[in-house]
């Protein structure tokens, strides 16, 4: 499944959100193909935030659709779970 | 040529071969030298960020101009949201270099001269906006770094520029061509202008019409024939030259890397010019300048006082003291005190306003204060750091004593803390506080963006004190005036 990564701008950051994307990625292994927001051919975006305050969260939630984390208190396993569960629902929808 | 990465940066460094002296030396290649490599690392890390996916929502924009993405430092702030972004940029590139990383000066200048160049056209007819609107195209497009130029070194304060025994204590022009002019005198203090490409100079004061000569602003590139740089001392500045532990923030600077910047009679094409004389003027865009300025210090500083804080933090852990009340409430307070600076920065933005140009300004009280209390809470900030830190902050031996086969031992076995951390971390940790807290990093806080008693001439003119005199004696039951003093 193709999925695009989307930072926050990362001003006041609570944790590392690189290091929790660098997680996810490697608990999702081959299931998701990442992708860069602007190369546009993805099923969803996972969105990682700094904070509760999740600046880009408005913006992306009107163009796709968007998985959404602002801690790291969801084990990555999960959050690959959800991206994939949704994916799949949108795939089916198609 | 597009400045896009660290690389490409450094490139347009080495070529452009600007003239600066290091302690009487000519400096053949910055981007060589280790005066000047930290504060090229931190410079580096504007053009670093734009391009990392997880900061590229701050440190990128859309150019109003030609709808491409650009660096955010070079962006006209279009919407109350590019105001506090701009602050939220600061804190993050803060949080990655613990310095000054210098091109928010530039970035500043830019945009008040962007409003004020309008609305010098609007009153005389002139086509100083057009021109600086293709000069910002070229600077967008080519992502290079400009230096804002304002605060020249004055000479006799009590006299106006006009009066001074000596012109060139501030810059002015000395001919006017068919083609251009020719300036001549200085720029103090210019953060970032040793690894600049271009200094955008404006006045550095309200002018009046006996110094219409120096109501100046033009753009200049730094390799230009008769402009000289000679680099400021630091504190320990000598450090840099050694080991990396002594020099406490090793890969970046210490403050922004500050240089008098001299014009020797350098010509300047009138596309690049964008007040020549309009003198009513010079007060207005000094104000911008320094409102737009003094917006930024509750985000760079609170980004850099993030890093004291944590340092703060870790130093306590490594020596036992972490638990101590006394400790906790310290850190606390630094919390506070850095928190409430950058409230000021984010609160002058999102009180910000649309000017005739379109472009955004902050709100100018708010912003004054906030640099006023950058003056007051970073100095509290490193005291708490010393305090918390220890006298060993002021006494720890060379990195060569640590090294050394003779005494090393001796340094390891006597500085060591708690059990299971080196005695070099130890180090390393109370070098970054020192670092960070001491001598020409806590002037920076106190004069830059004008030192404390510009932003209380602000607060006669802005802090509404009429209006705060009438709601005082509408509740006291007041009617009759009070003589005015």
């Amino acid at each position: 499944m193709k999925v695009a990564i989307k930072f926050c701008g990362g001003c006041n950051p609570e944790f590392d959100r690189v290091e929790i994307f660098h997680r996810i990625k490697a608990s999702a292994g081959d299931s998701i193909e990442w992708l860069q927001l602007d190369q546009k051919d993805y099923k969803a975006i996972l969105l990682i935030c700094g904070c509760p305050t999740a600046c880009p969260e408005e913006d992306l939630q009107q163009i796709s659709r968007v998985v959404s984390i602002k801690n790291n208190g969801l084990p990555p396993e999960r959050v690959v779970a959800q991206i994939l569960g949704r994916g799949h629902a949108d795939a089916n929808q198609d | 040529m597009r400045i896009r990465t660290k690389d490409d940066y450094l490139r347009s460094l080495k070529e452009q071969g600007h003239v600066i002296y290091y302690n009487g030396q000519l400096v053949e290649d910055v981007t060589a030298h280790p005066a000047f490599v930290p504060h090229i690392n931190a410079a580096a890390k504007t053009y670093e960020m734009a391009l990392a996916p997880e900061f590229e929502d701050l440190a990128t924009a859309i150019s109003h101009l030609t709808g491409e993405r650009i660096n955010r430092f070079t962006h006209i702030h279009q919407t109350v949201e590019d105001l506090i972004k701009k602050v939220q940029l600061l804190r993050a590139v803060a949080h990655e270099t613990g310095s000054c990383f210098q091109r928010c000066v530039g970035w500043d200048a830019l945009n008040a001269t962007y409003m004020t160049t309008y609305d010098i056209d609007q009153k005389h007819g002139t086509d100083y906006h057009g021109r600086l609107v293709e000069f910002l195209k070229m600077i967008q497009a080519t992502n290079k770094m400009v230096v804002g130029g304002m605060t020249d070194t004055k000479g006799d304060r009590s006299k106006a520029p006009h009066q001074q025994a000596d012109p060139d204590v501030f810059t002015h022009v000395v001919e006017r061509r068919d083609d251009g002019i020719v300036i001549r005198g200085n720029k103090a203090h210019q953060t970032g202008a040793a690894n600049s490409h271009e200094i955008l100079i404006m006045p550095t004061q309200a002018m009046r019409e006996a110094d219409k000569d120096f109501a100046l602003c033009c753009a200049v590139p730094l390799n230009s024939p008769g402009v000289i740089q000679i680099f400021g001392r630091q504190t320990n500045d000598e450090r840099k030259f050694g080991g990396r532990l002594d020099s406490g923030n090793p890969e970046y600077g210490l403050v922004g890397g500050e240089t008098l910047m001299v014009f020797d009679d350098v010509f300047v094409p009138w596309e690049r010019v964008f007040m020549c004389g309009e003198y009513e003027f010079a007060g207005t865009l000094v104000e911008r300048f320094a409102t737009l300025h003094r917006q930024n210090y509750g985000g760079c500083k609170g980004g850099v006082s993030d890093i004291i804080i944590g340092a703060s933090a870790v130093a306590a852990e490594m020596q036992g003291s972490a638990g101590a009340s006394h400790i906790k409430d310290k850190l606390a307070e630094m919390m506070h005190l850095a928190e409430t600076i950058y409230a000021g920065s984010i609160s002058c933005s999102a009180m910000g306003q649309k000017t005739a140009s379109g472009a955004y300004y902050p709100d100018p009280l708010l912003a004054n204060c906030t640099k006023q209390n950058v003056t007051r809470h970073i100095y509290e900030i490193a005291r708490l750091a010393h305090d918390v830190a220890g006298g060993i902050l002021a006494t720890m031996p060379f990195e060569n004593d640590l090294k050394s086969p003779q005494i090393g031992k001796y340094v390891e076995k006597y500085l060591a803390g708690v059990e299971g951390v080196s005695t070099e971390n130890r180090i390393r940790i109370l070098r970054l506080i020192e670092n960070m807290t001491g001598g020409t990093a806590l002037v920076e806080s106190m004069h830059g963006a004008g030192s404390p008693q510009t932003q209380k001439v602000m607060y006669a003119r802005l802090g509404k004190i009429d209006m705060k005199k009438k709601m005082a004696k509408k509740l006291a039951g007041i009617e009759e005036e009070a003589p005015r003093a």
